[in-house]
């Protein structure tokens, strides 16, 4: 049952990022909302949920995105389980600690992202937009702590009801 | 070294590394559908319900359009009797010189039931998939013009990709003047037509078409208007920006045309 309302979160927010924050881009980019909400469960609960949160929130992205399979399960998982493991050590409730993590965590999925499509080029072939890339990991980084505030909002809510991540 | 709880993890990742890597990419876009048909229903309702918020708050603004769209409407009605005049007059003389060549299409009607959830590429989820006739390739058009191609085909959902995505390419004609050049998507709702010549015939406002070349799209559907021309920063060819005819950002209906 745990398991389901945990799933059932991170496919909302995957909905979420395909609908509703469509209508807040800015240059064509949007917030990568489904990022935000890995490292938020990876800072709070550690590696090991991080990574799983990863895993799902990767898959959701790379299968309701046009994007090539894999990119962003291995760099959502990979940043889950690295940023968990070090939660402890770090000050996770500095607001400028959650703004570069993101920023971090962003550049290195999208590099990833390059990094899979130059391996499959025989296909694809468009120029690395930096631009683009910067604008959309500074935005995401921005409207992170935003985010990550309304996550806590609903998962402090969500645990009181059943006792989600108790172990 | 690992701990035996973050053994797990790692071994998955690298698994997953090697799998992507390693696997040609066709075969990496199986797993997608069977993602997608698992939520399908949660995800056409988000679409829905959001579709449904997003039209209320716009009611005022939507009201005016209604009112417009109902004037328009009945300009168009006017014209479409004139044309439809034109038009058997047009098949009177087809048929007189033999040239009449009736292209058949089985049109099938999708509905949107997701758009793309990254930054990088603009693609549509459709409702219906293989199961319905919707193959790899398909066109995709809707009633103001062209739409894109189904890039993605699973059982009961498929995926197209949008003229304005950076990986869709369409062979094109500039409808007054028949120059002839390769459209490129540009992202955000824009389309670069690139390879024109030098001093090419090109005018803002000059209507885009399919050429037909390259056998995916039939020869004659709108694409676009052209919004603005230059020369490319080589001084080799000559470029335009179009701009599509339908707003791909909010349509949810769509037709295939299966030949």
């Amino acid at each position: 049952m745990r398991k389901f309302i945990f799933v059932a979160i991170l496919v909302s927010i995957a909905i979420f990022q395909m609908t509703a924050l469509n209508s807040i881009r800015i240059f064509g980019a949007k917030p990568e909302f489904l990022l935000i909400t890995v490292i938020f469960f990876a800072l709070k609960y550690g590696g090991r949920l991080g990574f799983w949160a990863g895993i799902i929130c990767g898959l959701l992205q790379d299968s309701l995105s046009g994007l090539p399979f894999g990119a962003a399960t291995i760099s959502f998982s990979l940043c889950g389980f690295v940023i968990g493991n070090f939660n402890k050590t770090i000050f996770r409730e500095s607001k400028l600690v959650q703004i570069l993590l993101v920023l971090i965590s962003c550049f290195f999925f999208y590099l990833v992202y390059y990094g899979i499509l130059n391996n499959k080029l025989d296909i694809l072939d468009f120029e690395m937009p930096v631009t683009k890339m910067a604008v959309s990991s500074i935005y995401t980084s921005v409207a992170s702590p935003v985010f990550i505030l309304i996550l806590g909002k609903i998962n402090q809510f969500l645990n009181k009801r059943f006792y989600l991540y108790e172990t | 070294m690992a701990s035996t709880r973050n053994k797990l993890p790692i071994f998955i990742i690298v698994l997953l590394i090697a799998f992507v890597f390693f696997t040609p990419l066709p075969h990496l876009s199986s797993p997608k559908f069977f993602i997608i048909d698992l939520i399908r229903m949660p995800l056409r309702l988000g679409t829905n319900s959001f579709n449904d918020l997003a039209a209320l708050l716009r009611y005022r603004r939507l009201s005016k359009e209604n009112k417009l769209l109902k004037e328009k409407l009945n300009f168009t009605t006017s014209q479409l009797v004139q044309l439809r005049e034109a038009l058997q007059e047009n098949d009177r003389l087809n048929e007189l010189f033999s040239f009449r060549k009736k292209l058949q299409y089985i049109v099938v009607p999708v509905k949107v039931i997701g758009k793309d959830s990254s930054n990088w590429t603009n693609t549509l989820i459709f409702d219906k998939g293989q199961k319905d006739g919707i193959a790899v390739d398909i066109p995709v058009i809707s009633s103001a013009g062209l739409v894109g191609k189904i890039v993605e085909a699973g059982a009961k959902s498929s995926r197209a990709v949008l003229i304005t995505d950076p990986n869709c390419r369409v062979s094109v004609i500039v409808q007054r003047s028949r120059e002839e050049g390769i459209l490129y998507g540009m992202g955000r709702n824009l389309c670069k037509l690139r390879y024109l010549p030098v001093g090419a015939d090109v005018k803002q406002n000059d209507f885009v078409i399919s050429s037909g070349f390259g056998g995916v799209y039939p020869k004659g559907i709108i694409v676009g208007a052209v919004i603005k021309t230059g020369i490319e920063d080589d001084g080799l060819s000559g470029y335009a920006i179009v701009k599509p005819a339908c707003e791909l950002e909010k349509i949810e209906e769509a037709l295939c045309l299966k030949q």
